[in-house]
């Protein structure tokens, strides 16, 4: 009989087996430390890896693990569990690129404020994924380092910015991770690689050690395989934070227990303007199909229109890009990261820096914000968008009144291959047409894998208003509990 | 809107402290007129009477009591620079001859 591997199962059955002593939490790191040796040179989800200082935590917490049984207390929820982190969050001494040249060689010197929550959780860094060069990207492909491929099809992206952590957690390299999420960042990789991806309402988790890349939208949230370890991590990484003035001030709540309550009564909307032009076939049916089975559940579902959403990526690429703009003038060689060298001043110093260590997309966006906040322009570009991002709040809050709940698909489309869509800057934008009027709203949403495409995943996206992520829970775990995700065994394809 | 022109991308690389090569030039000229063609949509959008949103969250300003407290150490500082002299960043001239 071949040997159970513990890298399939759920945070919360590794729980179960720890409690129990059926395994220790060696067991579970070095279960995951030979995966990712199985499957890390097909997939590349990692720019650095943790695995000698993982082994050495889980030695660390079997022993706290077993003071604590024998004191008869129970192990504590996520306590050993591995986690991969988004290479844009800073981890104290431990190689942080963002994905870009510019900061190749890094360490940070303190650890953002979810690292330090996850430390103080016992939940084990196996190492930093890889991303979209300063989160600017939907596909990976923009990594200064190398491309991740899509555990499901390896010729196909695994989305992006966060599609290390994406690919990471479907191919059980890992079993939890953070990414951030701007414009989808979270969730378009989770639909894409067919796993569980939240962005939090905006302010819910602190952004301290974050790299910035749009501040008045960028928000961390967990990748998961199922909505319960959603949950529990959600627990963990969410709460006030004085580090982060725009965290807000708010009693910490536990997300487990909406998983308990059903969705009878509970009206959905189905946001028409997200069903339209450029959402394939496949999709749509798949988005139908859930709302039967939400309406099977006892909720109310119809589909409700959003005028203002037309603009939002329109918006957002002029928003986003501004803010970033400005965020990014701080890679100036001095203090870290790349300087370039044989250079006469300190302003040529500054420019051949920049133009050396940021990518093609990066660039771009830098020069788009720049464009956007320049005189003649900002008005027409930036402070319009800002005015349309008025309009597209007021559309929420208006049919909030009326829906608990706004479903729509995460993704036009299934993942695509790569490299189809790289040199076409636009077209990459449109794959977060489902995801940014969230960012630009400030709500919370979620992804969870509602359906299949030839073999690659389909993504459901749920929304609700400022700071009910427990309702976006509830809602996710009852399709869960009631939806065959018929991709299930993906594990077997990537054995030796 | 207007279109962006290969002058244009020049300043705007000046502004943005960029070096572009002229391949490069050319080519955001090309891309950035097709985003900003699609981007220029929200001008058809009546906005007359409606108030910019800088923060999806409504913060009023967020004060703390101005206290010393202990921050990051000298050494941890200039710890990721690539050229320190003594404890101090070493730099190029400021001012340009």
């Amino acid at each position: 009989m071949e040997k159970e591997r513990l890298f399939r199962l759920s945070a919360k059955k590794l729980t179960e087996l720890l409690s129990k002593r059926e395994i220790s939490n060696l067991d579970i790191v070095n279960d995951v430390v030979e995966r990712t040796q199985e499957v890390e040179p097909i997939v590349k989800s990692y720019i650095t890896t943790n695995m000698h200082g993982a082994i050495a935590s889980a030695k660390k917490i079997d022993k706290l693990i077993y003071k604590s049984i024998f004191k008869g207390n129970k192990v504590e929820p996520l306590m050993g569990i591995p986690i991969a982190i988004k290479d844009n969050i800073s981890t104290e001494g431990m190689h942080t690129t963002c994905g870009s040249k510019i900061l190749a060689g890094y360490r940070p010197i303190y650890n953002a404020t979810v690292i330090k929550n996850l430390k103080n959780s016992k939940i084990v860094i196996m190492g930093k994924t890889n991303m979209d060069e300063f989160a600017m990207g939907s596909s990976t492909e923009n990594s200064s380092f190398w491309s991740t491929h899509n555990p499901w099809n390896l010729s196909n992206v695994p989305g992006g910015s966060s599609g290390g952590s994406a690919a990471a957690v479907a191919v059980g390299e890992v079993i939890l991770a953070l990414g951030s999420d701007t414009g989808g960042s979270v969730r378009q990789p989770a639909s894409l690689c067919g796993v569980v991806g939240l962005k939090p309402t905006y302010g819910l988790v602190s952004r301290y050690g974050l790299i910035a890349f749009a501040s008045s939208l960028d928000q961390i949230g967990p990748i998961t395989r199922n909505v319960e370890d959603c949950a529990l991590l959600l627990n963990v990484i969410a709460g006030h934070d004085p580090l982060d003035s725009t965290s807000v001030l708010k009693e910490k709540e536990d997300y487990t227990e909406y998983l308990k309550q059903n969705i009878n009564g509970l009206k959905i909307g189905l946001i028409k303007e997200l069903m339209g032009k450029g959402i394939s076939n496949s999709v749509k049916d798949s988005v139908y199909k859930a709302m039967d089975l939400f309406s099977s559940l006892g909720a109310f579902c119809e589909e409700v229109s959003l005028p203002s959403l037309k603009f939002a990526l329109s918006a957002y690429y002029i928003i986003a890009p501004a803010e970033a703009s400005s965020n990014l003038a701080r890679y100036d060689g001095i203090r870290y990261g790349l300087r370039a060298k044989r250079v006469k001043s300190f302003r040529s110093m500054y420019r051949k820096t920049r133009s050396k260590g940021f990518g093609d997309e990066v660039k771009r966006r830098i020069m788009l914000g720049t464009y956007a906040l320049s005189r003649g322009y900002y008005e027409a570009y930036y402070l319009q968008a800002q005015k349309v991002r008025t309009l597209i709040i007021n559309d929420y809050k208006r049919v909030f009144r009326n829906f608990d709940v706004l479903i729509s698909p995460t993704t036009p489309t299934v993942a695509f291959k790569i490299g189809e869509r790289s040199e076409d800057p636009l077209t990459m934008y449109l794959s977060d047409a489902c995801t940014i009027p969230v960012n630009l709203a400030g709500i919370p949403a979620i992804s969870i894998p509602c359906g299949v495409d030839n073999g690659l995943p389909i993504g459901l996206q749920i929304m609700t208003p400022h700071f009910k992520e427990g309702l976006l829970i509830k809602t996710a775990y009852n399709f869960e509990k009631n939806f065959s995700f018929k991709l299930k065994p993906l594990y077997k394809k990537y054995r030796e | 809107m207007e279109k962006i022109s290969i002058e244009d991308v020049k300043h705007v690389a000046k502004l943005a402290e960029l070096d572009l090569t002229e391949e490069e030039i050319n080519k955001f000229v090309d891309q950035l007129n097709i985003v900003l063609e699609h981007a220029g949509k929200i001008s058809e959008i009546d906005t007359s009477g409606v108030e910019p949103t800088s923060h999806a969250i409504d913060f009023k300003n967020v004060f703390r009591d101005d206290i010393v407290k202990k921050s990051v150490n000298k050494e941890d500082a200039l710890s990721n620079s690539q050229k320190i002299v003594q404890d101090l960043f070493e730099l190029p001239l400021m001012i340009e001859e």
